[in-house]
């Protein structure tokens, strides 16, 4: 929820999601999607002290 | 029913203790999400629980720009202000040193640091000097030691409304490497709180007096990189798999399913102190306790213990004795006339001892933003009878 309001502070719209992968186990259990300006929101996301724990492709298959 | 009304019977002046009534978008809100956030905040990906984590989060966005602190998943839920300055005083204290407190403390303060340790007390205490900050300042100086780990004091007295200076306590406490707890369950809605400008490591405040909302919520905020460990621990939605608390605030010191419709009605209880204006809530609330003291200075036969309430030394509160009186028969007479007052200890054996009143007690008056002046009124004609 912080890193969503974070991004969205920044112009940037993201929402927040159920993981489905070892993050479920070990981290907090959610993902933030981004459709857009993936590079910035992870750095915006880091230099907030949001521990990212990795990146993933999602295929949009509309 | 509006937020204004009362029980015809009633005056209620206890609102130290616990505000009422309650503003209608505090009691609207807790209905609203009794009706809509439903579901557990933090643990599953379904339509209401995501709400549910949202509606959490945003109020610990608002707490954080409330007490000006970066970082709102450093505002950790807690049920009152007591467990908050439990969980900070046994963490910060865990492997021994000492604290330095005020001669004002409450027992939410003392309790918990004569259960580290009973026999040989861990705090030293500041005598505090109503309106002389330098003199204050001082007192805590003096009582620093090796081994002393932190400040931690009230921003106001809970019985006799008495300020201290923390701005400069946290100044204090900094220049020494130590932490700076604050207790601020008497002024946190009242009295402007700047977590960086005073310089507070962790402030405790509940959410149900001058911050408006329901009893069973209240805050602890970590203005600092001092991990505190768990007083509690157990499920947090995250890092699940591991059998050790997790180290990121808030699940660190937030375990279970948290109290979702108090922490949505907190969160309404601050936007409506922050729409009214914490400086026009307190001009208000000084100027009905002063309207009182005037009143009762008139009188002989009543004892006071304070100078007139002024916002730059005290926090709007009068506490008062009729001579030859313990302060619970007064309290007794004045609910017969429909009046509620607090009196007694107060829970704050200390401020007594220091105010020579351990044996009477007083009987407290604390007025809240519904407080009007008909109410004062009607508490003095009630004390005039007494008097008579």
């Amino acid at each position: 929820m912080r890193g969503k309001s974070l991004l969205e502070r920044n112009g940037i719209r993201g929402f927040v999601s159920r993981r489905t992968d070892e993050g479920i186990k070990n981290g907090c259990g959610y993902c933030l999607i981004v459709a857009s300006d993936y590079e910035r929101s992870e750095r915006l996301l880091r230099s907030a002290g949001i521990h990212v724990r990795g990146q993933q492709w999602i295929e949009d298959n509309r | 029913m509006s937020s204004k009304a009362k029980s015809e019977a009633t005056i209620y002046f206890d609102n130290a203790a616990t505000t009422w009534p309650k503003p209608h978008a505090v009691r609207e809100a807790m209905r609203r999400a009794m009706t809509i956030y439903g579901a557990n905040p933090g643990r599953s990906g379904y339509s209401m629980g995501m709400a549910t984590s949202e509606a959490v989060y945003r109020c610990r966005e608002a707490a954080a720009e409330f007490f000006h602190m970066n970082n709102p998943a450093n505002v950790v839920f807690v049920q009152n202000c007591t467990l908050a300055l439990n969980i900070v005083l046994k963490g910060v204290l865990r492997h021994g040193g000492r604290v330095i407190v005020s001669d004002l403390e409450h027992n939410a303060v003392m309790r918990p640091l004569h259960a580290i340790s009973p026999f040989m007390p861990v705090y030293d205490s500041a005598k505090v000097t109503p309106g002389d900050t330098q003199a204050t300042v001082e007192a805590f100086r003096r009582c620093i030691k090796p081994g002393t780990r932190a400040i931690c004091c009230l921003h106001a007295s809970n019985v006799f409304g008495v300020r201290l200076p923390i701005r400069e306590l946290g100044e204090l406490a900094h220049q020494h490497g130590l932490l700076f707890i604050v207790d601020g369950a008497q002024t946190a809605g009242v009295l402007p709180i700047d977590m960086q400008r005073d310089n507070i490591d962790f402030l405790c405040v509940p959410g149900h007096k001058s911050l408006y909302g329901p009893m069973g919520i209240g805050m602890l905020l970590c203005n600092t990189d001092v991990l505190l460990p768990s007083l509690y621990e157990g499920g947090t939605g995250s890092r699940s798999a591991e059998l050790d608390q997790p180290d990121e605030l808030p699940d660190r010191l937030e375990s279970g399913t948290p109290n979702v419709v108090g922490i949505c009605g907190l969160n309404a209880g601050m936007n409506f102190v922050k729409e009214k204006g914490i400086e026009e809530i307190a001009g208000e609330e000084n100027e009905r306790m002063a309207r009182v003291y005037r009143y009762l200075e008139g009188h002989r036969g009543i004892e006071l213990y304070t100078p007139s309430p002024d916002l730059s030394y005290a926090a709007p509160i009068v506490a008062m004795n009729i001579t030859g009186r313990i302060s619970e028969d007064t309290a007794q007479a004045l609910s017969r006339s429909g009046i509620a007052v607090r009196a007694g200890l107060h829970c704050a054996p200390s401020a007594h001892r220091r105010f020579n009143t351990i044996n009477t007690g007083v009987v407290r008056l604390s007025p809240s933003v519904f407080t009007t002046e008909q109410d004062v009124d009607r508490f003095c004609r009630a004390i005039r009878r007494e008097l008579h």
